[in-house]
């Protein structure tokens, strides 16, 4: 599947120039006081401001040069509040020599919450002097330095992991959760892993499985178990001194939390501080660490977007803050410790809940 | 919610709680006020049940956490 991604930068005097460019003076996107006393507290920024965004995706990465936009609908499902940065993801659908359509994503980084969603239709416009050239969607950013330190993180199309693969930057490589080919890495030592992927939940009852008790038992507990290992195995092998291997767990896999509709992923799940500390010994010889974290519900895109508003506002209300942890946040903790040099977090399991009542 | 459900839902926290008129009824949390004690809260399950004509289950019961949970969950009810 095709995707692209670019990041946009937008300010509170960005907004001020779209309003002269569009003569849309609105005080909501132009008067910090006016804005003020409304619930949003301060401007946001024009929704056409991300139309020009999907314009942006289809006019020069796909599918470019040729591109003659025939149609885009947006959805604003948050509003964009400047200062602040954009990811803007372009996923192609399908595409033939005639049209194609195109889904686009705009995510805040910094807290994780998807602003706006869509897509855009198009054709192909005919160049006079010479035949129309088709570009291609443009290669993946070339990395400056071949010998460079990668950061491997699985998981990294999700809410958390793209995050994640946003503050990393150049030095991201998403890595597949099942044992990879580390050709791949073309003899670019590991600096870190960060362990996101994981099977959904099942949301079956044990005594109810049956006959398929043996392929979910694998599919939810033996496969994450031997993901986990075979990346504890990649870490030792091409990891640098000091590289982590970080595991990302769930609240719902500790004693007395764990759901009875996620009986076996709270299993899966239950198995990152046990294997945290094993592998802190063994990797620990070779001067590497393995730490886990477990965060509650996330707020933004991922795995937990589809939860309900019940089961969302009951967790927030057992937290001391009153609020769930944005994707943006929970992606800013694990980036931090990646590059904590500190080896006494090796072995641990952080419950980052914010204290956080079972 | 229809009109007067969440007058009526802010009368019971009140009553119950034993709330000043200058105090919020909207961010009240179990975690977080001490007031909300298991007494309370069988108090608070209790009234509304009565006011409202509600028979909750014990999964309801157990959503009850906060105020705004219990405006979800009556909106939910809502015929």
């Amino acid at each position: 599947m095709t995707e692209v991604h670019f990041e946009v930068r937008v300010t509170f005097e960005e907004a001020q120039r779209f309003a002269a460019l569009s003569g849309d003076h609105n005080p909501l996107h132009t008067d910090p006081d006016y804005a003020a006393g409304t619930t949003f507290g301060r401007p946001i920024l024009h929704g056409a401001f991300s139309a020009a965004l999907f314009s942006r995706m289809a006019g020069m990465h796909l599918p470019g040069r040729a591109c003659l936009l025939h149609g885009m609908r947006l959805r604003f499902v948050a509003p964009i509040l400047p200062p602040t940065t954009l990811r803007v993801t372009g996923t192609l659908l399908h595409a033939s020599p005639e049209a194609g359509e195109v889904t686009v994503a705009i995510d805040d980084i910094s807290t994780g919450i998807r602003c706006v969603e869509g897509s855009y239709r198009y054709g192909y416009h005919q160049q006079r002097e010479s035949a129309p050239v088709l570009d291609a969607p443009p290669p993946a950013p070339t990395r400056h330095d071949p010998a460079a330190p990668v950061i491997l993180i699985t998981g990294s199309s999700g809410g958390l992991g793209s995050a994640l693969r946003t503050l990393v930057g150049e030095s991201a490589l998403p890595w597949s959760r099942n044992p990879s080919d580390t050709d791949l890495l073309q003899g670019r030592p590991v600096a870190g892993i960060i362990h996101c992927g994981w099977p959904a939940p099942d949301n079956q009852r044990l005594i109810q499985l049956g006959s398929a008790t043996h392929a979910a038992v694998q599919h939810q507990v033996a496969a994450p178990l031997e993901q986990m290992i075979t990346l504890a195995q990649t870490l030792a092998t091409h990891g640098l001194p000091g590289a982590p291997l970080i595991l990302v767990g769930s609240t719902l896999a500790e004693p007395g939390w764990h759901h009875y509709r996620m009986p076996l992923y709270s299993l899966g799940k239950s198995l990152i501080p046990t294997l945290t500390r094993i592998l802190a010994l063994e990797l620990g010889a070779k001067g590497q660490k393995c730490l886990g974290v477990v965060f509650d519900i996330i707020e933004g895109p991922g795995m937990n977007a589809s939860t309900s508003k019940a089961i969302r506002l009951k967790h927030a209300d057992r937290s001391p803050f009153g609020q769930l942890i944005t994707t943006g946040e929970a992606a800013a903790q694990l980036h931090w410790l990646l590059n904590n040099p500190s080896i006494f977090t090796s072995g641990a399991t952080l419950t980052l809940s914010g204290g956080m009542v079972p | 919610m229809q009109p007067g459900t969440e007058q009526k839902l802010q009368e019971i926290f009140r009553a119950v709680l034993e709330l000043d008129e200058s105090e919020s009824v909207a961010s009240l949390r179990s975690l977080t006020e001490p007031r909300w004690n298991s007494l309370a809260h069988v108090s608070l399950l209790a009234a509304i049940e009565s006011e409202f004509n509600l028979t909750l289950t014990i999964e309801e019961m157990d959503r009850i956490t906060s105020y705004a949970a219990a405006c979800l969950l009556l909106e939910e009810k809502e015929p």
